[in-house]
């Protein structure tokens, strides 16, 4: 499956025309969001954030202009590339000329350091360069040779000087930023092919002369020794002979040629050794080096990097799209006391009066209260509520329920103990509004401390406690829950039905 | 072939942050209603995430869940065929009841039943109550998968470990924990992981989410940086000059660099904001600078730059890096430097001044003011520490970010001690600087340097305030 959420890549002119237009909005300060050009990249689906910057700066209103002047601009990168193959051409033949000596008698050994040496020598340079170690933004900037530079350097200035476009200036900005960023790769394409055309040139040249005119050859060395040479001499023939399925020279072919000069007979050898080792040590690998930088220049498209200027004053507006509302769903809720069975509430019996837990936080029953709350209980009921039990899953509750439908005389009232941490829920609502046709109930509220430590909202979660209440025709009872020490109230007769603290 | 997307229902007890978890991973803190309070979200409301604009999730957000207690015996009592839960949910759904008691907790299982899987929203710090179990009773009736998301996790009260105890028996093993409020990318991304576990399909598409979001916040991480960095490098030229010997001319000269260097700092809050999905009220910042008619928690505030003053001081680089200013911009004739500086002092102009650095403009006898290196310092300190709060905060968050004047150590957001060379560079390129009255010409430059100092910036320590002051005649930073 593709991961297209991951690719920035663009195609190069639509690079240059996004960067050049962000480069001009960011000069100008103003970024138009509401346009058409917006819209219809905001519309374009599915599309990732950098299609739609492509998109939206091709449909500008200046874009057809400026897409024009990029494709001349990138014209002149293609005759900055001419150029430069053409100068590589002649300086190849000029070099080669220079080598034809005006006395018929080539020097192979002055041939083959000018025209093989020069080259293998700029591409060791090249080699060291390219991968002597060093920090990853110095390697972006250097190693691509100088004719690649000078190449670069031709087109920038083409961009700038031959084009009337006013936002020539960003245009010319944006050239030298994929200079930066991948131009080594181009340079580096145009140095190989360069050298390749130095190469053309002057293989071309020789074998030009070779069909039409006549010449000898020697090898002319003043400090080397003759045996050293002898060897260096068919050690450089025998690849391009095995290649070539030609004959290597033979022992007395070279030392005639170190001797004085070639006989008649050897020209056509040696005119074939020149020229193959030309085509293999300098030729081959230079093309090499230029089809693999082509194909990496063809397959490597520059990357938007939205995250720059200009782009992030896009992105709000563009990538909205991120999170699509899909609308709400069915009708509108009915009315919360639609969804309430209410039940009223029943008159205060005879009975002492009963409590119970509802989910409290404490696992202990009957649950801690603060002494504030307990003196309270005791002032209002005369004595202490019976802890019936704690309600805290459906099995308690049915069982609670059927234990204070049985009690004889009714309770006084049910006092239900609430922790503040729960929020009131129709559930509880309903429980107590089926409680509440028995006897009286009334809420006491606890753990506002633990509430407030957990960074809640006290007063908040009371309203909706009293709001519970209300719909619900429950009292709360006002009490202060100061956490003063805290005071076991009596055990139950029921104690049974407590329920520990829900099922686990 | 477009696969169609995978429709999931946010379901779970009311108040436990359903439409919080939707905010969150939508990235859209406006969407639905969050309260505190029970029966918030009342109607089913969908949002699709979408990959380059490619649908990939519908989420539903759906009522609470407030009486699975009794609908279960409702249920119970509809009968049916003990193992066919679905067909049970069914034909409650078309009893009568599903129009009244239980109207909302309908529109749940409806919805529950058109989408592929439900994530159950749990507060943690909560017990394992009845009721909860209930509703996972009743929710497994309706034969989808549940993902359980264990919310509030970055509470202390957090039980997590019993609610996953309690889950595994329910034969829920899968747990995500999610904090809707205290974001992280990682946990966002483990949440779809256990779901492509769970579904044991639709991978392909979920890993494109995870991977576009992982990517995004890569991304904004990137950006955020670079935004700093246009500031850091425009505030680091910005001057403003005023006649050597004019005292009044030099106190506006003050006034005006300091309004400069505000009102971009503001720009650049904006921009974060913006780059973040957030709104000037999720932070409390932006309201913060002037009360009172006193500068409080300010760039310039005296005891802050008293305080950086002191840290930078001792940094070995500092002080030799800005004589080396001085001398650059005097061409080396920095006689007479250190007698200006002294005079300006000695003015009394005020805090900008007295810690601005004063370079002498020798061509036209005037003084040249520039933002000074402890300044620079809070700045990023500050902005640093505002990028990490905005990846944290899940758009859920009600209650804005308080960024108090906390000290960070300038060696903890500057690489080796010192100010960057970028920085340097651009106290030496004044025409660079937006801020200058000109309109920059040198974009180009500009950008390179703040692409330059948003690679060594550093801004994971930033956050790593070092709370130690030394002695006690320190300042402490309100
Ligand atoms: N601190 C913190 N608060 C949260 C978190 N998640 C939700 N909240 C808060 O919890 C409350 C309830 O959040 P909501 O998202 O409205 O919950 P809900 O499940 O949609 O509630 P209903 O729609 O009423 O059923 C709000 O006050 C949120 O701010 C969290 O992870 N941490
Ligand atoms: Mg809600």
């Amino acid at each position: 499956m593709e991961r297209r959420s991951t690719n920035h890549r663009v195609r190069l002119p639509d690079w240059l025309l996004a960067e050049t237009t962000r480069r001009a909005e960011l000069k100008s300060g103003e970024f138009v969001l509401d346009d058409a050009a917006t819209r219809a990249a905001v519309a374009l689906s599915p599309a990732t954030i950098s299609d739609r910057i492509v998109l939206r700066a091709r449909r500008k209103d200046a874009s057809s202009e400026l897409q024009q002047t990029i494709a001349e601009a990138l014209g002149g990168l293609r005759w900055a590339f001419g150029i430069l193959l053409l100068l590589g051409l002649l300086a190849g033949a000029g070099a080669a000329q220079s080598v034809l000596a005006a006395d018929g008698i080539i020097r192979l050994s002055w041939a083959l350091m000018t025209l093989l040496g020069l080259p293998t020598l700029m591409l060791l340079i090249w080699l060291l360069m390219t991968f002597w170690p060093r920090s990853r933004q110095r390697r972006r900037q250097a190693g691509s040779g100088l004719p690649g530079r000078l190449f670069w350097w031709l087109s920038t200035l083409l961009a700038r000087r031959l084009s009337t476009h006013p936002a020539k200036q960003q245009l010319a900005g944006s050239l030298a930023e994929y200079g930066r960023l991948y131009g080594r790769r181009l340079a580096s394409l145009a140095t190989h092919a360069f050298w390749s055309a130095f190469l053309l040139g002057a293989i071309g040249l020789l074998w030009a002369a070779f069909v039409g005119l006549r010449f000898d050859f020697s090898w002319g060395t003043t400090i080397l020794s003759s045996d050293r040479l002898q060897a260096l001499i068919l050690m450089l023939g025998y690849l391009p002979a095995w290649l070539s399925g030609q004959d290597l020279p033979s022992q007395a072919q070279v030392l005639a040629l170190l001797d004085q000069q070639s006989s008649a007979a050897d020209r056509s050898t040696w005119a074939w050794y020149l020229i193959a080792a030309l085509v293999l040590y300098g030729l081959l690998p230079r093309m090499l080096l230029m089809l693999g930088f082509g194909l990496a220049q063809r397959n490597n498209q520059p990357r938007l990097d939205v995250s720059a200027p200009g782009y992030l004053q896009l992105l709000p507006v563009l990538s909205s799209s991120e999170a699509k509302p899909l609308g709400l769903q069915g009708e509108p809720a009915p009315n919360l006391d639609r969804l309430s069975q209410i039940h009223e509430r029943a008159e205060a019996g005879d009975g002492q009066a009963v409590m119970i837990g509802i989910e409290l936080e404490q696992k202990d029953w009957p649950p801690q209260l603060s002494e504030a709350v307990k003196a309270q209980l005791m002032n209002d009921e005369q004595g202490l509520p019976l802890a019936l039990g704690r309600a805290d899953d459906r099995t308690a509750r049915h069982q609670l329920y059927d234990a204070i439908a049985v009690l004889d005389p009714t309770p006084r009232r049910i006092i239900a103990v609430c922790s503040l941490l729960r929020s009131p829920d129709r559930g509880i609502g309903h429980w107590l509004s089926s409680l509440n046709a028995l006897a009286p109930v009334d809420l006491v509220l606890v753990d506002a401390s633990l509430l407030d430590a957990r960074g809640g909202d006290c007063k908040s979660r009371q309203q909706d406690w009293a709001a519970l209440a209300d719909r619900f025709k429950l009292v709360i009872l006002e009490y202060h829950d100061e956490h003063g020490p805290e005071v076991e109230l009596e055990n139950g007769p029921e104690n049974g039905l407590e329920h520990g603290s829900g099922k686990r | 072939m477009p696969e169609s997307p995978l429709s999931l229902a946010v379901v779970g007890h009311t108040n436990t942050g359903k439409t919080s978890l939707m905010r969150t991973l939508t990235r859209d803190a406006g969407f639905g209603e969050v309260s505190g309070s029970p029966s918030t979200t009342r109607q089913v409301e969908g949002v699709a995430l979408q990959v380059d604009g490619r649908r990939i999730v519908d989420l539903y957000d759906t009522p609470g869940l407030e009486d699975a207690g009794r609908l279960i015996e409702v249920l119970d009592q509809i009968g049916g065929e003990r193992h066919d839960g679905p067909s049970r949910i069914e034909s409650f759904l078309s009893s009568p009841q599903a129009d009244q008691l239980f109207e909302q907790e309908a529109r749940v299982l409806r919805q529950l039943l058109a989408s592929a899987a439900a994530l159950y929203i749990i507060d943690a710090r909560e017990p394992v109550l009845g009721k909860y179990q209930d509703e996972l009773a009743i929710l497994t009736m309706c034969a989808r998968p549940v993902l359980p998301v264990l919310n509030f996790t970055a509470s202390s009260s957090a039980r997590s470990e019993q609610w996953r105890e309690a889950l595994a028996r329910v034969n829920l093993h899968a747990v995500a924990e999610f904090d809707t409020v205290v974001f992280s990318v990682e946990a966002e991304t483990k949440l779809w992981q256990r779901l492509i576990n769970l579904l044991d399909q639709r991978g392909d598409a979920l890993q494109d989410l995870i991977a576009h979001r992982n990517q995004q916040a890569l991304f904004q991480q990137a950006a955020a940086m670079r935004i700093v960095s246009e500031l850091l490098i425009d505030v680091a030229g910005c001057e403003r000059t005023a006649d050597k010997d004019d005292a009044a001319a030099q106190q506006q000269a003050s006034q005006a660099l300091q309004r400069a260097v505000r009102s971009a700092e503001q720009d650049t809050i904006k921009q974060l904001l913006d780059l973040f999905h957030f709104t000037p009220s999720d932070v409390a910042l932006l309201e913060l600078p002037i009360q009172d008619g006193q500068l409080r928690g300010d760039l310039f505030d005296q005891q802050v730059l008293q305080y950086y003053a002191l840290r930078v001081g001792r940094g070995a680089g500092a002080g030799a890096a800005a004589g080396a200013a001085v001398d650059v911009a005097t061409g080396g004739l920095s006689l007479g430097a250190g007698t200006v500086i002294g005079t300006l002092l000695g003015t009394g102009i005020g805090t900008g001044l007295a810690s601005g650095r004063n370079l002498v403009d020798k061509a036209r006898g005037r003084i040249r003011l520039q933002i000074d290196d402890p300044t620079l310092t809070y700045l990023a300190g500050r902005q640093l520490r505002l990028i990490r709060a905005l990846q944290q905060r899940g758009h859920a968050s009600l209650t804005p970010e308080q960024l108090d004047n906390e000290e960070s150590e300038p060696t903890s957001i500057w690489p080796k001690d010192r100010l960057p060379n970028a920085v340097f560079k651009a106290r030496l390129k004044p025409a660079i600087s937006r801020l200058n009255n000109e309109t920059s010409l040198q974009n180009a430059a500009r950008e390179r340097l703040a692409a330059e100092l948003a690679q060594v910036i550093n801004p994971e320590q930033a956050t790593n305030t070092n709370r130690q002051v030394d002695n006690g005649s320190s300042p402490r930073l309100a």
